[in-house]
């Protein structure tokens, strides 16, 4: 059987140097990748690959088609990014409208999805408020909102919770995770937080020196020293005895 | 704080309300050569006066047409050209047309617009026109093309660098970047998030860019016309007459002048701080 997304053969140069070269993997459907690496490994560029927004070539196959030629337009790919990027001069409800508009959606449906979405959300009260009176997570959420309701084949996301505190990021892993499940979204994260990759994925990978490794289950994920995880057990044993 | 309020009430506030005190005591008859006493014919002449409202109507209209165009061409050029645009070189050339004084670009335009000028001589050499003096008139024509051209030609880089400094600050190539991957056409990207972003968070500085042009003196003086001329050439042009008896009525033209500016900066203030 065919998985529902592959990359094949991906790679990237930047001002002469490689980022990344022949680099493949693949996603069934419904999973969440969570691709874990360090500042500066090329997880945004691999992202952008796969979103069409960068000169990398490579393969993509998507649902049996190859997109790899397609405009970022045509994809099915959403892309979200580390800030929540509200559209600043629409307020809440036409933010998470945006791509049922641009779809020339009629008027009706478009009310009824949008106020559903937003009562998904959590957020049927803030519809007309403007993106500056809510709050961080509030934010990520319309920005959730706004991509989920075109139905996207795949979610990028790119760190999308690493400009909020603790609290406020663990409860938006905990809202993904829930939202994943009920919509059975298709996504490939990419983040330094071991934690989130932990939380948020089905299915992990590391990504260093522009290769990717995909382990088979959490449990070798966890064991590798690269990911931090022992790193990280020591520490809290060694807290725990002082 | 203290010192820095002093200091802009002492060299801000202070010369520019004695000026406006001045022109008012001048107007209304108090001071002045050829002043008797206190009168208000100088008002009434002034607000019935049909060359003054042409004047305010005409810099209006070139202020804002100049801003619109200046706008329209900085986001294009933004817009297909970004990455360029980044680069330090073209960043300096976008930088040198701000060092050119307005009159030396007005007397340039000249030499270019005009029917002696360069291009009437190529169309000339080309055969698309007899003499020089088939050349359309696009210097000190009714039209005010050559005046338009030149300040847009002061106003385009500044505001393209204002411009590329927003973007930047705002990650506007992310929004793009986003709105493409949520289906968006490249005409609806511009239509419905590069525009109107653009335009909301450059309104205020575009605002007063206007109300600088509104005043502009050089371009009008040497490639505008005396009837109708733009406010400041009007102004100037009262003020610097023989006739001593025509300066309370400039000073009238001037508060009118003023006036009208605060009022639309102050609709626009109370506007703006209400949709913020």
């Amino acid at each position: 059987m065919k998985p529902f997304f592959e990359l094949k053969g991906g790679e990237l140069a930047y001002r002469a140097k490689t980022v990344f070269r022949d680099l493949g993997f693949s996603l069934e459907q419904g999973k969440t990748l969570a691709i874990l690496g360090k500042s500066g490994c090329g997880k945004t560029s691999l992202l952008k690959l796969i979103a069409g927004l960068n000169a990398g070539k490579g393969q993509i196959l998507l649902e049996n088609a190859d997109v790899s030629n397609f405009p970022p337009q045509k994809r099915g790919i959403v892309y979200l990014y580390q800030e929540a990027l509200l559209f600043p001069h629409l307020n809440v409800f036409e933010n998470v409208a945006f791509g049922l508009r641009i779809r020339k959606t009629p008027e009706n449906i478009l009310q009824e999805k949008t106020r559903a979405m937003l009562e998904a959300l959590g957020l049927q009260d803030q519809a007309q408020k403007s993106a500056d009176q809510l709050s961080g997570g509030q934010k990520q959420r319309v920005a959730f909102g706004r991509a989920l309701i075109v139905a996207p084949k795949l979610l990028l996301l790119d760190e999308p919770f690493g400009n909020l505190d603790v609290e406020t990021r663990a409860a938006m892993q905990d809202f993904y995770k829930e939202m994943a499940h009920k919509s059975g979204i298709s996504a490939i994260l990419v983040t330094h937080d071991l934690k989130e990759a932990i939380r948020m994925g089905d299915a992990w990978a590391y990504l260093e020196d522009g290769n990717l490794e995909l382990f088979p289950d959490l449990q070798d994920f966890m064991s590798d020293p690269r990911t931090g995880m022992q790193e990280e057990i020591r520490f809290w044993k060694k807290f725990n005895q002082i | 704080m203290r010192a820095a309020l002093a200091f802009f009430i002492l060299f801000g506030v202070l010369p520019l309300g004695a000026g406006l005190v001045y022109a008012f005591l001048y107007a209304t008859g108090f001071i002045g050569l050829l002043n008797t006493g206190f009168t208000l014919q100088n008002w009434y002449n002034a607000l019935i006066s049909r060359s003054l409202w042409q004047s305010i109507s005409l810099s209006l209209g070139i202020s804002l047409l100049v801003s619109a165009l200046a706008f329209f061409a900085a986001v294009y050029s933004w817009y297909y050209s970004r990455l360029l645009l980044e680069k330090r070189i073209p960043q300096a050339l976008l930088r040198a047309p701000l060092a050119v004084p307005p009159i030396v670009a007005s007397f340039v335009s000249y030499q270019w617009w005009s029917n002696s000028g360069v291009f009437a001589r190529i169309f000339q050499q080309l055969g698309w026109i007899q003499r020089n003096a088939d050349f359309p008139e696009l210097v000190n024509d009714a039209a005010y093309f050559g005046v338009v051209v030149t300040l847009f030609y002061l106003s385009f880089p500044f505001v393209l660098l204002y411009l590329i400094d927003q973007a930047r600050r705002m990650q506007l190539g992310a929004y793009l970047e986003l709105a493409a991957t949520l289906g968006a056409s490249e005409g609806q990207i511009r239509r419905k998030l590069l525009f109107p972003m653009l335009f909301y968070r450059m309104l205020p500085t575009l605002v007063l860019y206007a109300v600088f042009l509104f005043g502009a003196y050089e371009a009008p003086q040497v490639l505008g016309r005396q009837s109708p001329a733009m406010i400041s050439v009007l102004i100037h042009e009262k003020l610097s007459r023989y006739n001593l008896s025509d300066i309370p009525l400039a000073y009238a033209y001037a508060l009118v002048y003023a006036g009208i500016l605060m009022l639309l900066l102050g609709v626009f203030w109370r506007w703006n701080e209400k949709t913020d």
